[in-house]
Order: structure tokens, then C-alpha cells, then sequence
């Protein structure tokens, strides 16, 4: 008894001296798994997500590419932060800072992180003003081949509104194949599109589409985004289920264009 | 262990003290600091814990059991009290600002803060850490701050280097980043 208690003693004595020794650096691990950094923190990587993400947001935009060369974790967080955060809100200072012929090799860079974000996104792109006059014999038969009807309206409140009825979207996981042909009459770079595609395979799977039960049509509007240098493309898909004959539900994302 | 006075007990100095109840906070390693109750709800942590301590009615400060800290250690959580006495006396409570409020990314460190940051890198973590888990967004905010101006200074292998960060990209994706980035690593051609 006596031997098992001295034991227990000495034991619980270590752990209070490790214990300490944490508490001493300011850490105790065993409070939160994402501090848990063996009792002090020896890299950057250890810090709490959100305040590695103010850190290197707050390094500005012209370091954070170099910054997120240091590595993957740190590039990743860049990317994200850069959209959900920085674009949305200084967009004049970025457009100040850059040259527009770097805009494309930026407009690359970001088009890789877009893939989770499926909430209104500005990002910057190629100085391209797509106009109803693009839409040329080849775009609409190539729209032909996947709609059963193709709608193209101007007018001055949208420069232009394109609308695809499909009653068989058997090929929506085909979708960027079918969609290609209007990225390279539109907007001859992919990050729109990306876009519109991630965001319309959301939807089919957020409503748990069938293309037995369901139909749909997604409509996408272009138009001034409040600024000279700002455009505004508005992505509405409709679901209808086919037996009540209604509209199953209406989703609608815009996305910011820097022209 | 006993009780022991926190750095400052605000003897007049700060706004409203002579009738500010005091509240006592217990770091990690069991020290206790007494802190003026309107500074010590400069930590959101802190204010939701006196409110849930305190209930509806009016309680006895002086009875109430001190508030635990446990991931804050007393030399830190010493240090956040400091920051958090001058400002409350220099500029008052925090505003309320909705999560998505952006606007301290303009900011700039004040001279007091800049001084109050000269601490060494552990320190300094510790800070970020303690107002991270206290919420304290501004303090946060200097905190990151500053690692970030020294981020700015440094080349990715002198950033990988101090801040002990294994790089995983292989040789191909960093190149590609770079390449990417390209513009902007001439305007950064120094680092």
C-alpha cells in the first residue's frame, strides 16, 4: 500500500512539474487538441487557424505571394482568405496596386480556390466584355446540342441574359464538356464557368436532383456592377418537379467581375 | 494559494474606478489578479463568464469565486491585463462590431502598442494565443500584426527558417507558384 502510494505520489508529482512547465510557457495541451504543441509553440503552424489567417492577411497583397510559398497550409490559407476576405472589400486597393497585365496571371492564381466558395465571389479576370454579338452561329449550335431551347435577351438594364430550358439534365456531370463551347465564346477564360458549374452541381445536389422527377433552367444575367471597372453576373437556376408541376425551388448566386 | 494583487488595481487611473466592483481572475498556474470589472470585460470570455457568475441580480463581487483562466498562464495573463488598463483607460470599451467588421485590417499599431510588443517570439505567440482565447480582437490584431511586418521583411526560406515551417511543396509546385506570382515577386524583388 505504502509502495503503491509513494508510487502514485512521485507520479502525480511528474505530472504537476510537466503540468507547471506548460502552464509556464503559456499552454496547457491538454485544454484544446489545437494547441496541443508539447508545451510550446515552435512554428508558426501551431497558432490557432483564424490567427494564422489574420497574420498572413495582414502581411498584404503583394507578400501573401511570396508568403504562400513557404507552404502548402500557408497557401491554402492565402487563397481562401484572399477571396473570402479581401477581395470583397478592397478591391480598389488591389486594382491600384497591380498592373492590368498582370491581372491575368493573378486572375490563374485564383481560380484554383474557388472551389468550396460557393457565395458571391469577386475575383479579377481578363478585361473581356462579352456582348449579345458573341453569340455567333457556332456558340448557339453548339448550345443546340445540350438545350432544348435558348433564349438570348439584351436589353439596357442587362447587357445581355442567356437562358438554357433542359428537360434532360441526364448530362449535368458533363456539364463543363457541354458548357466549354460557351466559355470560349464568352468568356475565353474557365474561372466563370468553374463557377457557374460548381454552383449549379450544388444546387443538383443540394435538391437531391432526379432527372426523372425534376427539370430545371438556369438563366445567367450580366450586368453593371455598380462601378466602371465592375461587372455583375447573376446566376439563377430554377428546379421544378415535374409530377406537382411546380417550382421545386429557385437559387440565385452572383458572382463580382473585375473588368 | 493565496491571493495576490494584480499588476494594477486601478488606484484612479482608469475611468470610473473609485466605484468599479473588482472582479478576481485565476490564470493557469493558479495566480490570482484583481482587475477592475469594466476592464476585465474587455475580454468577451471574460464578460460572458461574469454574466453567467453573476446571474441577473447584482452579486457580491467580493464573494464571487475567481474566474478560471486555465489556458492562460499568469506572466501572460499579467501582461493582457496591462494592455487591457491602458486601453480601456486610453479609449474606452471595445465597440461592438459585427464578425465580418473588416476594419481594423487598417489599422495601424499605436506607438504604446508597438512598445508593448517589443517582447521576444515566445512571448509573442503566447500573446496571440491568450487574447485569442480571451477574445480580445484588437490585441489579437497587434499581435498578428506584428509577426506579419517581420513576415514582410524575411524570404520564404528566412521565414521557413525562423518560424521552423517544413516546406511540402515539391520543387515543380513551388516553381509553378512562383510563376504564378511572378507578378508581384518583381515588385518584391528585394526579399
Amino acid at each position: 500500500m505504502t509502495r503503491r502510494y509513494g508510487s502514485a505520489k512521485i507520479h502525480g508529482k511528474l505530472h504537476y512539474c510537466q503540468e507547471q512547465y506548460r502552464i509556464w510557457k503559456g499552454l496547457v495541451h491538454h485544454y484544446s487538441p489545437l494547441w496541443a504543441t508539447d508545451g510550446f509553440i515552435s512554428s508558426l503552424n501551431d497558432l490557432p487557424l483564424c490567427s494564422l489567417e489574420d497574420i498572413l492577411l495582414f502581411t498584404g497583397t503583394i507578400s501573401q505571394a511570396r508568403v504562400r510559398r513557404v507552404c502548402r497550409r500557408w497557401g491554402a490559407i492565402v487563397s481562401m482568405s484572399y477571396i473570402s476576405k479581401c477581395l470583397n472589400v478592397e478591391v480598389p486597393d488591389i486594382w491600384t496596386t497591380i498592373s492590368s497585365a498582370k491581372i491575368p496571371v493573378l486572375s490563374k492564381g485564383l481560380s484554383v480556390m474557388v472551389t468550396e466558395h460557393t457565395h458571391t465571389i469577386t475575383f479579377i479576370r481578363p478585361s473581356v466584355h462579352p456582348s449579345v454579338s458573341q453569340f455567333d452561329d457556332e456558340f448557339l449550335i453548339k448550345l443546340a446540342g445540350i438545350a432544348e431551347e435558348i433564349q438570348v435577351n439584351a436589353s439596357c438594364r442587362s447587357p445581355w441574359a442567356l437562358t438554357l430550358n433542359w428537360d434532360d439534365w441526364n448530362q449535368c456531370d458533363g456539364f463543363s464538356e457541354d458548357i466549354s463551347g460557351i466559355r470560349a465564346a464568352i468568356w475565353q477564360d474557365i474561372e466563370v464557368i468553374t463557377l457557374v458549374e460548381i454552383f449549379v452541381l450544388k444546387v443538383l445536389r443540394d435538391v437531391r436532383y432526379k432527372p426523372k422527377t425534376h427539370a430545371m433552367d438556369v438563366v445567367m444575367e450580366y450586368s453593371g456592377g455598380g462601378a466602371p471597372n465592375v461587372s455583375l453576373i447573376t446566376i439563377i437556376m430554377t428546379v421544378y418537379t415535374k409530377k406537382k408541376d411546380r417550382v421545386h425551388g429557385i437559387f440565385v448566386r452572383s458572382l463580382k467581375v473585375l473588368l | 494559494m493565496a491571493a495576490t494583487a494584480g499588476p494594477s488595481t486601478g488606484s484612479g487611473d482608469v475611468k470610473a474606478a473609485a466605484v468599479a466592483p473588482k472582479v478576481r481572475l485565476q490564470s493557469g498556474d493558479k495566480e490570482i489578479f484583481i482587475v477592475d470589472l469594466p476592464v476585465a470585460k474587455m475580454s468577451k470570455v471574460i464578460k460572458g463568464m461574469i454574466e453567467d457568475l453573476a446571474g441577473e441580480e447584482d452579486p457580491n463581487w467580493d464573494t464571487l469565486e475567481p474566474i478560471p483562466l486555465s489556458n492562460v498562464s499568469g506572466p501572460i495573463l499579467r501582461k493582457v491585463i496591462t494592455w487591457m488598463e491602458h486601453h480601456y483607460k486610453n479609449d474606452g470599451p471595445e465597440p461592438e462590431r459585427p464578425e465580418d467588421d473588416l476594419s481594423h485590417f487598417t489599422d495601424e499599431i499605436s506607438d504604446w502598442d508597438e512598445e508593448y510588443i517589443k517582447v521576444d517570439q515566445g512571448t509573442l505567440f503566447e500573446l496571440i494565443l491568450a487574447s485569442n482565447y480571451l477574445n480580445i480582437k484588437k490585441l489579437r490584431t497587434v499581435g498578428c500584426k506584428t509577426v506579419a511586418n517581420v513576415l514582410r521583411k524575411l524570404s520564404v526560406e528566412e521565414i521557413r527558417e525562423k518560424y521552423n515551417i517544413e516546406n511540402d511543396f515539391t520543387p515543380e509546385e513551388e516553381e509553378a507558384i512562383r510563376k504564378e506570382n511572378e507578378w508581384c515577386e518583381d515588385q518584391d524583388a528585394s526579399k
